[in-house]
């Protein structure tokens, strides 16, 4: 009996933690998407063709970047971190940092960037499949997604080109210190 | 040996003679079925794994694979064999400069790019 009145408060509580966090969840979902004014909608309405075709050209272009500098970002991982980790052990030299970061640049092209963009080209298909004539605020309201989706695919492609930059930093000390014991 | 009953017996299954009668139409059909079933999992493969968003060949990409066809010469990279010296250390940094520089140059897929004063909808 004492078990079960134990077990019951411990529910009312989670119960009531739960009720408390719940709105404060909700307000952060609804002021990440927040619904289209009536002035929005008049304005997506009225600018409709506009509209299609920017998002078209913004397809387009994106498909063409992604291509560009997805081939750069790879190129750095495989025809210059790679080859110069692999000579690195081959000359039985440290390199344990600059394996550490080639590691997590690579990691974060796959997990992070191309995934971000995958996700990121489907809003945005989505976003194109949309009537803005007949569904103004949808159309709104997934534009919304699809800046989410294209932010998170900026942080990661930002991500990149930081790890880029740390590599660069790690090879210059690996460099110092080569040449000073050569010397 | 009374002559109504037979001198060989036949106890082949029904279904075994039935395939044996329509071995070419069994034939056919395996293979159909076979090649569904191939193309749908590599419909999945190729719309799950991304390469479908990656894909420059969709109807309406042929003039962006034409612009991405344009690129500079290839790009060697640096050799992964050989003794690392100075002269190797510096081209090294000669050639990761090179991209690194490429890559900061572009400010790739900036939200601004969707926000709402861009698309004039604010």
């Amino acid at each position: 009996m004492k078990a079960m009145r134990s077990s019951y408060k411990k529910f009312s509580v989670i119960i009531l933690i739960a009720a408390v966090l719940l709105p404060v969840v909700g307000i952060g979902t609804a002021k990440a998407l927040e619904s289209a004014t009536t002035e929005q909608i008049e304005l997506v309405k009225s600018r409709c063709t506009q509209l299609e075709s920017s998002l078209n050209q913004l397809e387009r272009s994106d498909a063409l970047l992604r291509n560009n500098i997805g081939n750069s970002y790879l190129t750095i991982s495989q025809k210059l971190m790679i080859p110069l980790n692999q000579r690195i052990a081959a000359n039985q030299l440290d390199g344990v940092q600059l394996l550490k970061i080639s590691a997590e640049y690579k990691k974060t092209y796959d997990d992070e960037f191309y995934v971000s963009y995958k996700n990121y080209e489907i809003a945005l298909s989505e976003t194109l499949k949309i009537d803005c004539r007949s569904e103004p605020s949808e159309l709104y309201d997934s534009i919304a997604v699809t800046r989410e989706e294209r932010t998170k695919l900026y942080e990661a492609s930002q991500k990149i080109i930081s790890l880029a930059k740390e590599y660069n930093e790690e090879f210059k000390n690996f460099k110092k210190d080569v040449l000073k014991e050569a010397s | 040996m009374p002559d109504d009953i037979p001198a060989v017996v036949n106890i082949e299954p029904i279904a075994t003679k039935h395939a044996k009668d329509h071995k070419l139409l069994i034939l056919v059909f395996t293979s159909v079925v076979l090649s569904l079933i191939m193309v749908v999992f590599s419909m999945f493969l190729y719309i799950n794994t991304g390469a479908s968003q990656l894909d420059l060949s969709r109807p309406g990409y042929v003039d962006i694979r034409a612009k991405s066809d344009d690129r500079p010469e290839r790009f060697e990279g640096f050799s992964a064999t050989g003794n690392l010296n100075k002269e190797a250390l510096d081209e090294f940094s000669t050639l990761y400069d090179t991209k690194l520089k490429e890559i900061e140059m572009v400010n790739a897929f900036s939200s601004d790019a969707l926000s709402t004063k861009s698309l004039r909808i604010e």
